[in-house]
């Protein structure tokens, strides 16, 4: 390296070593707070359309840190806190909840769950799938009896509120439901919900899906401001019908971006998430749908 | 209780480190204590897993090169920045060789940026470097020499247009 360089390169050492940092106690202090709002929020957040990018808990999720991806080869349970409650009715926000620590896995807080009020009557959890399908380091964060409900006047949102905040004419036909989240990391996170519909419903909700997402293509939300953009990547790789709807800032692949398969078989009809801090992962998402539709009792 | 101490001094021996490779990413001091404080924030919440790691700065590292080269990111961590509550220290005019090498680095491909940051500022081996990037040693020798030699390029028409970058030498004399 020539002289100069070697001088300018000192020279930024040494501007940098002037430079202010904070102290580690400061950056452990928002470390903190960000994880018990993240936890709290959390619920939240994956329910929203777009996943990780809720007004207040995006800048969060969306973090590029590269952990272990999870795997999806099933492996042992491990004992955990017990999940968020499955009553019927959502509980306060609580900010401080559970650390479950386990070998070899980020450390990660459960959380009573936060999220839309469910209704209707419980299917039975044998239908969903379980933290170990998303993953070695995933734990199940909540397991709700009855399909999920937002309550639009408090800003809560539906997993599939593309192009716009509102309910599918279809979910007036649910009959029952269930809704399980999980959680693999401070900003890796699942979902997974199951809908009964009565008089056809479910076939219905497919075509309404799939017609909103063709039909708009960019939106915004005032809960997820920016252009969002949306299309369905794959389609019939599962049950009696299926799609995988991609939402991100770009096209399919770029960052941010998440997927959510959508998959129908006879009236029931299972939407699946799985998304880290890298985005959404297409073929993780494709083969998570396909496992839900295969599990036990399911059409 | 995660181990605060261990996370501790791992921050205030490699912290500066950090700093001078975020900077020499993004061209810009503010900006760089910015992403250094989101890596760090972070490496926090995975601690009690990073603690294990034989290379934590590497993952350090790792995140900084992402959320340095993805603007999306960048902009996100801008706005987690400005959200904190406490404004960032006081920060001094750079000199006017960093000036320059900033300005110079920000003209490189970034691999070549990230390469020649980790060999002259971060004090990687190129095997090192390697190890860290996935590349080839040959791939990371001809990013540092191709860096190098745009370098002396950049700086060498740097050096005919003073202007550019310092306004002020036309004070001088």
């Amino acid at each position: 390296m020539s002289a100069d360089l070697d001088r300018m390169f000192s020279a930024l050492r040494t501007d940098t070593d002037n430079a202010m940092l904070p102290p580690a106690t400061e950056l452990r202090r928002t470390a903190d707070r960000r994880r018990r709002r993240r936890a709290v929020l959390g619920l939240v957040a994956v329910v929203v359309a777009v996943a990780g990018v809720s007004a207040g808990a995006g800048v969060i999720l969306a973090d590029p840190s590269p952990p272990v991806p999870p795997s999806l080869t099933p492996v042992p349970s491990i004992s955990v806190p017990s999940p968020a409650p499955t009553t019927g009715s959502p509980s306060t926000p609580d900010s401080t909840g559970s650390a479950v620590v386990r070998p070899g896995c980020d450390e990660v807080q459960v959380f009573p769950y936060d999220g839309p009020r469910p209704a209707g009557p419980a299917l039975p959890a044998g239908l969903m799938l379980r933290a170990t399908d998303f993953g070695r380091c995933f734990v199940q964060t909540a397991d709700v009896p009855g399909y999920p409900v937002p309550d639009r006047s408090q800003g809560e949102t539906a997993a599939l509120d593309l192009c716009r905040a509102a309910d599918y004419p279809a979910d007036a036909k649910r009959t029952a439901g269930r809704l399980r989240t999980f959680t693999g990391g401070p900003e890796v996170s699942g979902y997974q919900t199951v809908a009964r519909f009565r008089d056809g419903g479910a076939a219905e909700l497919m075509s309404q899906v799939r017609a909103r997402v063709t039909g708009c293509g960019h939106y915004t939300l005032p809960a997820t401001p920016g252009d969002w953009r949306t299309s369905i990547v794959a389609s019939g790789f599962a049950g009696d019908e299926s799609m995988l709807v991609y939402v991100g800032a770009g096209p399919p692949g770029t960052y941010p971006g998440w997927y959510y398969g959508v998959a129908r078989r006879g009236d029931l009809v299972t939407i699946v998430a799985s998304t880290s801090d890298l985005g959404g992962d297409q073929a993780r998402n494709r083969e998570l749908t396909k496992q839900a539709v295969r599990r036990p009792g399911f059409g | 209780m995660r181990n605060a101490d261990g996370f501790d001094e791992f921050y205030r021996m490699t912290s500066s480190r950090m700093l001078r490779y975020a900077y020499a990413l993004t061209g810009d001091l503010g900006e760089a204590q910015d992403l250094l404080q989101e890596a760090y924030v972070r490496a926090w919440l995975r601690w009690r897993r990073l603690a294990g790691y034989e290379q934590p700065e590497g993952w350090v590292r790792l995140v900084l090169t992402r959320l340095a080269t993805d603007r999306w990111r960048r902009l996100r961590v801008r706005g987690l920045a400005l959200a904190r509550t406490e404004p960032p220290g006081d920060i001094g005019p750079p000199s006017e060789d960093t000036v320059l090498l900033v300005g110079a680095l920000r003209r490189l491909p970034v691999d070549q940026r990230r390469a020649v940051a980790l060999h002259y500022l971060c004090d990687l081996s190129v095997d090192q470097i390697a190890t860290e990037t996935g590349a080839a040693t040959g791939t990371v020798k001809a990013w540092l020499s191709r860096g190098r030699a745009r370098l002396a390029v950049i700086l060498g028409d740097l050096a005919l247009e003073p202007n550019d970058l310092m306004p002020e030498a036309n004070d001088v004399g």
